[in-house]
Formats: structure tokens, C-alpha cells, sequence
């Protein structure tokens, strides 16, 4: 009687691992394409532009303040010093 | 239709010659020196034949007859009634570059990935229902030039702590910006448009109606004022950059330019002139269940772009296949526990359960971004009225708290919650515990319960998924496993009656998650709902 119980019960466990595996196959593979643009950057192609700045002058100073950099901060400085 | 000089034939645009080529002498023309009688008259405006489809009201314009039998937008095959119209001439037109055979193998290239899409997008056949489209596009001038003066913040550090300094910045800006283009088709999502996007606007050309002859092109229906606060914020965003960029002169490194979009627009006194343009984009609908989905091919560059439905069909194909596949090792693990079987079938299929339960929130919650109707600033203009300013920061900080917060908690809960299970399950197994096995099982239910209630609470307050009542099933289930636990949990029988209803439970709330997969790779055709299409299908149908 043992046996009939577990080949039900192994049946059901791979068929439930089956649509849960099978969900992320229909996810990943109809999921439209990822633009190449990154977060914060703008997309200029295609256009054509010509932006020019020029005499730029610094001419106050309002404010200063500071803060202690992270540990990881910290980490990357030292690393860019080396 | 226009008509050759030499034999009076038909003339149509010839993608590889770049001419208008007479389909019975051969005979070429270049585009310009082709013209209609009434189109030499009037600058402004050019006769065209506009097709209504009386199934979804879509418009068309067509020179061609041949359009006159199937409505490209709802994939109908259907007899279009047609009409002479003038409509106003677009300034540009970037002619198509690719050909059909050009455009069906980019296609092909993103269809081998989707291999669960239906059969029917990669055959042939159906292929060949590619049509050259001409969309509708604002191509976008602008121009920046202004003595300016913005508020900045220069950060640094020396190593033990950070600086910030607080600036005014002065300078010049002279700068032109050409052919920043938006769609200007309700027809065309925003999101498939920037997909298959860039056009390069450097090979445009004047519009003459002739580029036309053996394509389609769609009505320009959305106005220039709805894209234009993003020409402008895209021509800001590259005038700040610069001013950080020149200020590195005076040794200032890393000068961040405080400015809100509308405060850089005065600055750099930001102009933007819109021109009507139509870009070519090669396009097809596949339709199923009085819904179709939309295959795009840019016809300047052939970059491809699709939603591609899930095939049900192939979906359960391939869960049988999967599931043959994992019966073996299945079998092999059910084995180890060759006493306690039914007890250990109920423990795992409650672990999957927690899975399911938690792939369910997220996904509705990634779903949901998707989903939002005001990502496309056309749709939104047509529905309320108003531009919609795209809020980028927190478009994009909702999406990193999902991210980052949820999907890393979903998943840390499903981790700690599968390690005390099976910390419980072996001192169960070592006969340590006995009672203890059910009163967990019992609390991991109802927590399996209290994230299914949640996730259909949150399914139920999305747009367009209310009606998927599949976690419904998930959650009976659970609720009957719940009562054999309370009844007789040591039955082996209820165990596995009950780990089988979770199982088919589980499968019927992810079966909803497909489905609304589909629901937002399928649309209505466009017109429908958007353009008053079904008063203008009434009106062609009278």
C-alpha cells in the first residue's frame, strides 16, 4: 500500500515544482527586452544635438556643511588612493 | 494611387532602390518628382484614400486597395469602406530601409527566445502578415540660449569626511537639439515605441505624399503638447550635465546642478518647436480572443520588439514535461521518508505552497507597474484631459521598494520559514517532537492563508485583474487543510488529500498570474476604447 502512496505523492511534488519552475521559463522568456538605458541617464540617440556651455563662473558661496563618509566610502577612497 | 509618367501603371516606393518603381514598365522615380494633380495645388494638405474598419473602427491611410480587405489592426478579415480625405502633411518622413524578408528575420531573432509564445507567431504564414506601417511621430526642435544662473552643490571628501558646498553658477548656454521624437498615435503604447526606438532623424526627409505609394500610415491623433515638457526635460537634463561638465575648468569636480525642470526651462530659455513626422515601423497584430498583441519592427534600424503572450497549451506541455523530469528525484527523496510519507507530502507541498503564495504578491505588484495606465502619456491625455508629467523619481523608487524591500522579504520570509520546517520536520523525523509537528504545520497554514488573503486583496484592487479568481482556489484549499489538521492530523489519507487540493490550489493562483500575463501582453484593439471607435464602427456599420 506504501508504494501507490508514494508515487502519488512524488507525482504531485513534481508536478507542483513543475508549474512553479515553468511560470519562470513563461516569465523570463515572454518578458519584453530591457532597454539598454541605464537609471538617471538619458538617451540622446538618434538625435542630433549640439549643446555648448560656455564662461561659466562660480560666483557665490552660501553654504558648507559636512558629514562623516561611510565605512564603505571610506573603503573606496582608499582603494582609489592606492 | 499614383501613376507611372511612361505606361500610366501603378507606382509604388521600392524600400532597396530608395524610388518609386513602376510595377509594369519598371520604369523609377524619385519621390519628389512625383505628385498627384490636387497636391501640386495645396502646400498644406494631400489627398489621401482613409480606410475604416467597421470591426474596431480603426483609420487608416492607404494608397493602395489592397487595404481595403483586412484591417491591420484587429487582424479583421473584413471589407473596409473607404474615403477621399485631405489631411494635413507631415513636415518629415524617414523612408523604410528595411524590407519585409529584412524585418521578419530581426523578428525571428526575439521570437526564438520566447518558447513559450503560441506557434502561430513563428510561422510563416503568419508572418507574412507584416505590414509597412508609417507612424505618426512629434519630432521635437529645441533650442537653448540664455545667460543662466542656477543654484549648485559641489561634494568632495578627504578621506575622513565629506563637503558639501553650495554655489552659484553663471554662464552661457547656446544649444540646438534636433528631431527628439515621441509617438504621436494612440495606437502605439509608449513603452513599444521606446522600444524599438531610436529612429535617426538625420535621414529624414521632406514629406512628399508619393513616399506613401505601397504603404500604410496611421492618423496623427495625439497633440504636440503632450510630449513636449519631455522634449524639454531630456534638452535640461543634457544643458545641466554640461554646465558640471564646463565648471570641472575651475576645479570644481563633481558640481551638481539643483533645478527643477521648469526652472532650467527658464533658464536656458528652452524652446521647443514640434514638426509632424511619420517614421516607418513595420507592424503586425496576432489576434485571439477578441484580442490582439502587437509585433513591432523598426523599419529604419530592424530593431524588434513584441509582448508576447504565454500559449496556455505550451504552458501545460511543458509542466507535464517538467514534471516527468523531476518524478525520478521526487521519487528518490519520497523514499527517505518511506514511514512517514503522508506527513512529509504535506510538509512540502506547504513549503511550495509559501513559494506560490509569495510568487503571487510580487509578481501582482510588478504587474501592477506594468499595468498603470498612466505610464503612456498619450492614453492619459485621451482619458483625462491633462499632460501627464512622468514622475521618474518615484515611478523608480516604487519599483526599487519592491525590489529591493519586498522581493528580498518575500523571499527571507520563505528562507526562514523552510529552515524552521525542516528543523521541525527532522525533530520530527528523531521522534523528538510529536504533537509540536502539527501545532506547526497549523501556524505555517494559517500563514500560508494570511499571505494568500493578502495577495488576493492586493490582486483585487488592480486594474484589470479583479476578475482572475484563481488564488480563490489556493485559499480553499488551505482553509480544508487547515480543518484535517484541526480533525485528524494523523490520518495519512487527509495529509495527502490535503497536500494534493494545495497543490492544484497553488496551480490554479499561478494559472491567474499567466493569465494576466496575457490580459496586459493582449489589448483591446486600440480603437475601441480609445479613439471612440465603437460609435465610428456603429457609424460605417448603418
Amino acid at each position: 500500500m506504501r508504494l501507490p502512496i508514494l508515487l502519488i505523492c512524488s507525482l504531485f511534488i513534481s508536478f507542483f515544482a513543475a508549474f512553479i519552475a515553468c511560470f519562470f521559463i513563461a516569465k523570463i522568456t515572454s518578458a519584453p527586452a530591457k532597454l539598454k538605458k541605464e537609471e538617471g541617464e538619458f538617451d540622446l540617440a538618434g538625435i542630433k544635438y549640439d549643446c555648448k556651455v560656455k564662461d561659466v563662473k562660480i560666483v557665490s558661496m552660501a553654504a558648507m556643511a559636512f558629514e562623516k563618509p561611510s565605512v564603505t566610502e571610506k573603503r573606496l577612497l582608499k582603494e582609489k588612493d592606492e | 494611387m499614383f501613376a507611372c509618367k511612361n505606361c500610366g501603371g501603378n507606382i509604388i516606393y521600392d524600400i532597396k532602390a530608395h524610388k518609386l518603381v513602376c510595377k509594369i514598365c519598371k520604369s523609377s522615380f524619385a519621390p519628389e518628382s512625383v505628385t498627384k494633380e490636387n497636391d501640386s495645388v495645396d502646400y498644406d494638405y494631400f489627398e489621401t484614400t482613409i480606410f475604416t474598419c467597421p470591426q474596431c473602427g480603426a483609420k487608416i491611410m492607404c494608397e493602395d486597395n489592397e487595404a481595403s480587405s483586412f484591417c491591420t489592426y484587429c487582424s479583421s478579415a473584413t471589407v473596409l469602406t473607404s474615403r477621399i480625405s485631405k489631411e494635413k502633411k507631415p513636415d518629415y518622413i524617414i523612408p523604410f530601409e528595411k524590407t519585409k524578408e529584412e524585418c521578419i528575420q530581426e523578428f525571428k531573432k526575439i521570437t526564438k527566445k520566447a518558447i513559450l509564445a503560441p506557434s502561430e507567431l513563428k510561422d510563416e504564414k503568419i508572418l507574412d502578415k507584416f505590414k509597412a506601417i508609417y507612424v505618426p511621430y512629434w519630432h521635437y526642435d529645441v533650442t537653448q540660449q540664455n545667460r543662466f544662473s542656477v543654484s549648485a552643490a559641489e561634494i568632495y571628501s578627504d578621506g575622513n569626511s565629506n563637503y558639501t558646498t553650495y554655489v552659484k553658477a553663471e554662464g552661457d548656454i547656446d544649444s540646438k537639439f534636433e528631431g527628439i521624437s515621441r509617438d504621436a498615435s494612440y495606437n502605439f503604447s509608449d513603452d513599444l515605441c521606446e522600444r524599438i526606438a531610436p529612429f535617426f532623424t538625420s535621414e529624414k526627409k521632406k514629406f512628399y505624399p508619393s513616399y506613401l505609394s505601397g504603404f500604410y500610415a496611421d492618423v496623427s491623433d495625439v497633440p504636440s503638447e503632450v510630449y513636449e515638457h519631455e522634449a524639454l526635460a531630456l534638452a535640461n537634463d543634457v544643458a545641466r550635465e554640461m554646465v558640471s561638465e564646463e565648471s570641472k575648468k575651475d576645479g570644481y569636480n563633481n558640481l551638481k546642478i539643483y533645478l527643477s525642470n521648469d526652472e532650467a526651462t527658464k533658464q536656458f530659455d528652452t524652446k521647443a518647436v514640434p514638426r509632424k513626422a511619420l517614421y516607418p515601423v513595420w507592424f503586425m497584430s496576432f489576434k485571439q480572443n477578441k484580442k490582439v498583441a502587437y509585433m513591432t519592427v523598426n523599419g529604419q534600424t530592424g530593431r524588434a520588439a513584441s509582448d508576447f503572450p504565454v500559449s496556455i497549451r505550451k504552458f501545460l506541455i511543458a509542466t507535464l514535461l517538467l514534471t516527468l523530469l523531476f518524478f525520478p528525484p521526487s521519487l528518490g527523496f519520497m523514499f527517505l521518508f518511506y514511514e512517514n510519507a503522508s506527513n512529509i507530502f504535506l510538509d512540502i507541498t506547504l513549503i511550495f505552497s509559501i513559494a506560490a503564495f509569495i510568487i503571487y504578491y510580487v509578481q501582482m505588484k510588478m504587474m501592477q507597474i506594468r499595468d498603470a495606465d498612466s505610464e503612456d502619456a498619450g492614453k492619459f491625455y485621451k482619458k483625462y484631459g491633462v499632460v501627464y508629467i512622468k514622475n521618474k523619481e518615484k515611478n523608480e523608487s516604487v519599483k526599487k521598494l519592491i525590489k529591493d524591500y519586498i522581493f528580498d522579504l518575500a523571499v527571507g520570509l520563505m528562507y526562514v520559514l523552510m529552515v524552521i520546517c525542516f528543523l521541525w520536520e527532522t525533530l520530527s523525523i528523531l521522534s523528538v517532537t510529536g504533537i509540536m509537528d502539527v501545532f506547526f504545520k497549523i501556524i505555517l497554514t494559517f500563514g500560508n492563508l494570511g499571505l494568500a488573503v493578502i495577495g488576493f486583496i492586493r490582486g483585487g484592487r488592480l486594474k484589470n485583474s479583479s476578475k482572475f479568481y484563481g488564488i480563490l482556489g489556493g485559499m480553499l484549499s488551505l482553509v480544508f487543510v487547515l480543518a484535517g489538521l484541526f480533525i485528524a492530523p494523523s490520518n495519512k489519507y487527509l495529509c495527502i488529500a490535503s497536500g494534493i487540493l494545495l497543490c492544484l490550489g497553488c496551480f490554479l493562483t499561478i494559472m491567474d498570474l499567466i493569465r494576466y500575463h496575457n490580459e496586459l501582453s493582449m489589448r483591446q484593439p486600440p480603437h475601441l476604447k480609445r479613439r471612440g471607435g465603437d460609435e465610428i464602427a456603429d457609424t460605417v456599420n448603418m
